[in-house]
């Protein structure tokens, strides 16, 4: 179960052996000053096996190997009274109110009005998507809530929710690290109308914002201030507000696709921005019952602005088109046609055009 | 060209009794390129067609160049949408265009196995797919979608609690299936606050990521780090847990239709058409610059990793603390000590229990195992052998004859007031109370359940 002592012969074969791996397995020591997890150092990270260069076959006298924790794992997260506090200037930094803790009618919302939404960078960094309700599950707001995790450990990093206006239902539907911006997710927000008012499947409003998930610094009135990760600038959200073409819920949960065209392929060679398509279901106020659902598609364009919380917006020139082709209420048993929408998107890099 | 493709779900005519997967494509300014249409029936042809709705598009990158689709359909007319489907599309490198490659419809028994149409049953379909170069990883939601326009649901999807989901991973090059996993979120079934399960999945080239909902008290949002090698997750009970599911007709299998009950009838029409442009513009919400309206929220979090410890193989009361120490377990936990209460197994995919008994795991502790977690976690007594009779009342102890072994934990060759006796080596079973001798004339009493010898004994009483 060990190596052997101090003075006695000891080999990677027997190094091998002790990890449980066949004896001639290609053994280097440490191949970097870091060691890489397949060479023998790294191999013993968790046997007690000094990791710091220079490296020594006798830091392995007398070790047994201990298999390192699974990678793979299952995070569990609650949020007990009071579940946070309002966001709050003090000095340079924008830090938690604690004079202005969030009551213990606030909790995550996982039923029906619960978020979604998972992003992940190539730095191993998670963003997901939810909902606070501020009265429990069945009445109240919701508010859509986005969470970034730490890159090496997988927990909970920060977590921020947004207080739109009005009684309305919002949660966060998707979001995705911009393609070309590592740091900046685009997220959309879905919305429900108050069952009190016009609880029609659709809402006029659909509103999409930008955050960083790194803390950033600007000016505010006249000060360099440090806000948080995921907060959300003013001028990196947008609304679409359309009593028309509304946003329609029923099998729908807008999605996102991005495109950076960080390789120039002519006609499209703007390095600077990303386009962000949004698809999700429209219902069409002016059409018949039968005939209002379709799927929609939105584009906008990204740049990344001075996020000093200033008039440039980062998101501008929408397209928006809706593939209206609904023939009508469908025959047993579905009975309605309201199913029709674009429930997904994909977008093919831009090198794919080559 | 296209490069950007939506996908949904139409009704293909009026009063059509089933519903058809759609593929619009588009280039990236939003000029619409082609549409495809998928129907499926059985091999009795149109009047017999079956509902699909896709839910999900990816690309597999440039190296394939493939695109595949994912949702979940019926088998019939009247039947409910507890299929999963999956359909893949090599892509034309120039044009963009899409030709079906190959399909897998897989009805996944999480809930039921497959019943008519007069049972709805709750199997769902897929919704969430992402793509690397070789495989495709899909996920359901928590159960099926529902057949009605019910604003009150959840986007069309039935709850419930503990809520059963799918995630699996197809080779892209044929279709073959490498694992499916059920998973089970939840313990207890409720009536309200019902969670979502699966609600979206992320792939990195050494993780599958999966959102997961899951309902308790003051519960947040939760998610799993998945080997996408082969579906391993730690998990933890009434939470989050992940068995592999068998090919099987059984409740917990799945199984494929075979390509030869049904057909898949795809379109494909390029152009644009049915196409509306809307005038618009992106305004300034009122999310104000007054930052109170945006919250600092504070989760707490355990993560359930998989550690490993060393031990004995499984042993018995008598002798586990002379057991000799060289297996490697496995234990699910927070922290990486072993706990009364963590699930213990002998594989590093957690994949069976150790066996109910007692393990050795240091020098001087042992744990005992009962159903696949640990019950209890004991320290090894150090104790001396002595010969003892049995035991009896006080008129018949000097009778017996010295014909057992016990255990003591004190300094002297024999028990002394205070001592603790037991009748096995590890020191974990106490002798009842009763009156014992250990020699030809003494004699000692064990009072209090606990083994201990009373105070004043033993004494020269025969």
């Amino acid at each position: 179960m060990a190596l052997p002592a101090p003075g006695n012969p000891i080999s990677a074969n027997m190094i091998n052996v002790e990890a449980t791996r066949t004896g001639t397995t290609y053994a280097p020591l440490s191949v970097n000053a870091v060691p890489v997890t397949t060479s023998l150092v790294g191999l013993y990270v968790d046997s007690g096996v000094n990791q710091i260069a220079p490296h020594a076959y006798s830091e392995f006298y007398s070790k047994s190997f201990t298999i390192p924790p699974s990678p793979y794992w299952f995070v569990d997260t609650t949020n007990t009274p009071s579940i946070g506090k309002k966001y709050q200037y003090s000095g340079s930094n924008v830090i938690q109110n604690s004079s202005s803790a969030l009551g213990t009618n606030y909790n995550t919302t996982l039923a029906a009005y619960g978020g979604s939404g998972l992003t992940i960078n190539s730095d191993e960094l998670l963003v997901s998507g939810g909902s606070v309700s501020s009265s429990g599950t069945s009445s109240g707001e919701r508010h859509p809530l986005l969470t970034c995790y730490d890159e090496t450990t997988g927990l909970p990093d920060i977590s921020t929710a947004y207080d739109w206006q009005g009684t309305v239902y919002h949660w966060t539907s998707d979001m995705q690290f911009i393609d070309g911006f590592p740091n900046q997710v685009f997220w959309v927000d879905q919305e429900k109308s108050y069952s009190a008012w016009d609880d029609d499947g659709a809402t006029d409003r659909r509103r999409y914002g930008v955050v960083y998930t790194d803390t950033t610094i600007a000016v505010f009135s006249g000060s360099t201030v440090t806000y948080p990760k995921l907060f959300q600038y003013t001028n990196m959200v947008r609304r679409i507000d359309n009593s028309t073409h509304q946003q329609g819920y029923f099998y729908s949960s807008p999605k996102i696709g991005t495109v950076n065209f960080a390789n120039a392929v002519s006609p499209y060679t703007d390095t600077t921005k990303s386009y962000i398509y949004i698809c999700n279901q429209i219902k069409n106020e002016i059409l018949g019952d039968d005939y209002e659902y379709n799927g929609g598609i939105v584009r906008m364009t990204y740049e990344p602005p001075q996020y000093n919380g200033g008039l440039t917006s980062a998101l501008t020139s929408p397209i928006f088109k809706v593939y209206q082709q609904n023939p009508g209420s469908a025959g047993s048993p579905w009975g309605t046609s309201d199913m029709t929408t674009f429930a997904d998107i994909c977008v093919l890099p831009n090198n794919e055009e080559t | 060209m296209s490069t950007v493709y939506t996908v949904g779900t139409i009704v293909p005519f009026a009063n059509a009794n089933r519903t058809e997967g759609t593929i619009v494509s588009w280039d990236y300014d939003l000029v619409m390129t082609a549409k495809y249409t998928m129907r499926l029936s059985n091999s009795t042809g149109a009047e017999s067609s079956w509902g699909m709705n896709l839910r999900g598009i990816d690309f597999g990158g440039s190296a394939i160049d493939k695109v595949c689709v994912v949702g979940a359909n019926t088998l019939g007319v009247n039947e409910y949408l507890n299929s999963s489907f999956i359909l893949c599309f090599d892509r034309d490198t120039s044009t963009g265009v899409l030709t079906t490659d190959w399909n897998k419809i897989i009805i996944l028994n999480l809930w039921n196995t497959h019943t008519p149409s007069t049972t709805p049953g709750l199997n769902p379909g897929w919704e969430h797919i992402a793509m690397d170069e070789n495989n495709i990883y899909v996920a359901t939601r928590g159960s099926r979608m529902v057949i009605s326009n019910n604003a009150s649901s959840d986007n069309q999807y039935t709850t419930a609690d503990p809520m059963y989901a799918a995630i699996a991973k197809f080779r892209i090059s044929d279709g073959a299936i490498m694992w499916i996993k059920k998973f089970t979120f939840g313990s207890s079934v409720g009536t309200t606050n019902y969670a979502k399960g699966v609600t979206k999945i992320a792939l990195r080239p050494n993780a599958l990521y999966a959102q997961i909902s899951v309902l308790s008290t003051n519960a947040g949002y939760d998610y799993l780090k998945i080997n996408p090698a082969n579906g391993f997750v730690t998990g933890s009970s009434g939470l989050s847990t992940s068995v592999t599911m068998p090919n099987s007709s059984s409740l917990g299998g799945y199984d494929i239709i075979s390509g030869s009950d049904y057909d898949l009838t795809t379109t494909y029409t390029s152009g644009s058409s049915d196409i509306v442009t809307v005038s618009e513009t992106l305004d300034a919400t009122d999310l104000y610059e007054d930052i109170d309206d945006q919250w600092g929220i504070n989760p707490s979090s355990d993560q359930y990793i998989l550690y490993s410890f060393d031990s004995s193989s499984v042993s018995t009361s008598s002798s586990v603390c002379s057991a000799t120490i060289n297996q490697k377990y496995y234990f699910v936990g927070t922290t990486s000590s072993i706990i009364v209460g963590s699930e213990v197994y002998s594989d590093s995919l957690a994949t069976s229990g150790l066996t109910n008994g007692y393990y050795r795991i240091s020098s001087t502790q042992y744990i005992i195992v009962s159903s696949g977690s640990v019950s209890s976690i004991n320290t090894c007594t150090t104790v001396t052998s002595f010969s003892s009779s049995t035991g009896t009342n006080v008129l018949s102890v000097c009778a017996l004859s010295i014909g057992s072994t016990y255990y003591h934990d004190g300094s002297g060759t024999y028990p002394a007031a205070g001592d603790t006796v037991y009748s096995d080596s590890a020191g974990t079973i106490v002798l009842a109370n009763n009156y014992y001798k250990f020699n030809s004339t003494w004699a000692y009493r064990i009072t209090g359940g606990a083994g201990i010898v009373e105070a004043s004994w033993p004494q020269e009483i025969c």
